[in-house]
């Protein structure tokens, strides 16, 4: 079946066409009318913008690696955030990955640094904590001898383990915290789902 | 199915993969429809009403919209969501490992009750099992309740292996207590139990050869042992007691417990990979997550 799409494809497409929606469709979130819309775009720009832009993509593919402290996406060995000696040195916060230490960045709220995991647990999709960077968490907290780790990972089943997994590990050394979960900002009772409920329940505190 | 626009089922999330900007495809075993694949539309925002009800493990009751290509979560209401199961990582590697034995025999769009019924029964228990804090006492006390939902999982699957007699002769299989040195062979390609002495047939040797994993499982990368596992009396009553229909009574203790049932585990992993053709991923995590706990990584 999807011989006989590409089949058609490569009929209304020219070649290097059919190839080029065929890697855009690859990238997450981009269906075929996307990868289609995007493509004739990208046809449509002058030569120069796209040199630029392949050049980018590569450059960012063979730079950008992992901080040596704290795993987050960084170019140089040491992060910007790690190397900031501004920021609290005491404090680190846990997240599954990269795009949540931007998120909270941009809250503009935290000021100590970060652990980047590089996943959640899931034993199925063959990520047990071998995995990710959970040993060198430890002896990081162990050796900076750090005053409190917030866990800010997402509450599914797969990262409430983690959390807990983590919480257990890490007590003995540190203090340890967790971000709340439980009703969107805006979000009304009646409408928020059970499990979510339940877990805004857990996490309730006493009104100051 | 008959074919209105939407359909009501009761299914348990059993895969969730991320969809597009925000949704999410869902993979559901129902005990109306057996497996379905259904999109949960914004799933992964904040404000989602789906959201918290698309985690893995979580039983809905599902209001479905059959879509062109895929169908759409219109309405879901939870009934359970196993909680419980994320305060112990050896309890979810236990969760997940029935989950792929779940998925590895479950039929899209055709009802399987008892897989259903028995899948969260199990999960149920294993929920509210109470745990000592030491891992590997806890670890004691998982391995031989993951084994025996393994053996239930076989057993609705339909390929509970044979123990009571032997599969390539059909003689009875009898353990002799006395003699510390039986054993009695266990082979998934036979389908269970196979007398010791029957191998010294060539034709026996040669009928369990034509059934060696690489012409029963070309390229799917999951390696099976072809010769036949030995087994002593004890491991052999352990098994026996897995698959007998009532509960056995106090049986002598074990030596080595933990030990025992990782052996039996590994053994009907192996037996499970043969019959569902696949390899169980959750197993690696549970042979990394023993070994720590028998042997903790030093620090710094
Ligand atoms: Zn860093």
């Amino acid at each position: 079946m999807l011989y006989a799409a590409q089949r058609r494809r490569c009929a209304v497409y020219t070649r290097p066409l059919a190839r080029l929606i065929e890697q855009l469709q690859r990238l997450p979130g981009i269906g075929p009318k996307s990868a289609q819309r995007l493509a004739l775009y990208l046809l449509n720009r002058p030569e120069a913008e796209i040199q630029t832009l392949a050049q980018a993509l590569l450059d960012a593919k063979q730079q950008v690696g992992h901080c040596q402290v704290c795993y987050h996406l960084s170019a140089e060995p040491v992060c910007e955030v790690c190397s900031n000696p501004n920021r609290d040195q005491q404090t680190i916060c846990v997240v599954a990955d990269s795009r949540d230490l931007i998120a909270i960045e941009r809250t503009r709220e935290y000021r100590g640094r970060y652990h980047v995991l590089g996943g959640v647990i899931s034993p199925m999709d063959g990520i047990g904590p071998e995995s990710l960077t959970i040993q060198p968490l430890v002896q990081r907290v162990h050796r900076e001898k750090t005053h409190e780790v917030i866990l800010a990972i997402g509450p599914s089943i797969e990262g409430e383990t983690t959390t807990l997994y983590l919480s257990q590990l890490l007590k003995p050394f540190t203090k340890v915290t967790r971000i709340a979960f439980g009703l969107p900002v805006g979000g009304e009772l009646e409408y928020a789902d059970e499990v979510t409920l339940a877990k805004a329940l857990e996490g309730r505190r006493e009104v100051e | 199915m008959n074919h209105s626009r939407t359909y009501q089922a009761t299914g348990i999330n059993l895969k969730g993969v991320p969809l597009g900007e925000s949704d999410l495809l869902l993979t559901i075993l129902t005990l109306e429809f057996g497996l379905i694949r259904a999109v949960a539309p914004g799933a992964r925002k904040p404000k989602s009403k789906i959201g918290g009800r698309s985690n893995l493990f979580v039983v809905n009751e599902l209001l479905v919209g059959r879509g062109r290509s895929l169908d759409r979560i219109a309405q879901a209401q939870s009934i359970t969501a196993y909680a419980g199961l994320t305060r112990d990582l050896g309890k979810l590697i236990t969760a997940q490992y029935w989950a792929e034995l779940a998925l590895a025999q479950a039929l899209d769009g055709h009802p399987q009750p008892d897989l259903f019924t028995t899948l969260n029964e199990d999960l149920h228990g294993l929920e509210a099992l109470p745990l000592p804090s030491d891992r590997v006492a806890a670890l004691g006390q998982l391995l031989p309740i993951l084994c025996a939902g393994i053996g239930r999982l076989l057993a609705v699957a339909g390929v509970a292996p044979q123990l009571g007699q032997c599969n390539l002769t059909e003689h009875p299989i009898a353990p002799d207590w006395t003699d510390p040195h039986w054993r009695v062979g266990f082979s998934a390609a036979a389908g269970g139990a196979i007398d010791l002495a029957a191998l010294d047939n060539p034709e026996a040797m040669a009928w369990l050869a034509a059934r060696q994993p690489t012409k029963v499982l070309p390229s799917s990368g999951v390696s099976v042992k072809f010769s036949p596992l030995r087994l002593t009396a004890t491991e052999w009553q352990s098994l026996n007691d897995l698959f007998a229909a009532s509960p056995p009574g106090d049986r002598a203790t074990l030596a080595d417990p933990l030990r025992h049932w990782q052996r039996l585990e590994r053994l009907l992993r192996h037996y499970a990979q043969y019959h569902f053709g696949q390899g169980i991923r959750s197993a690696k995590s549970l042979e990394t997550y023993l070994n720590t706990a028998l042997a903790p990584p030093a620090l710094v």
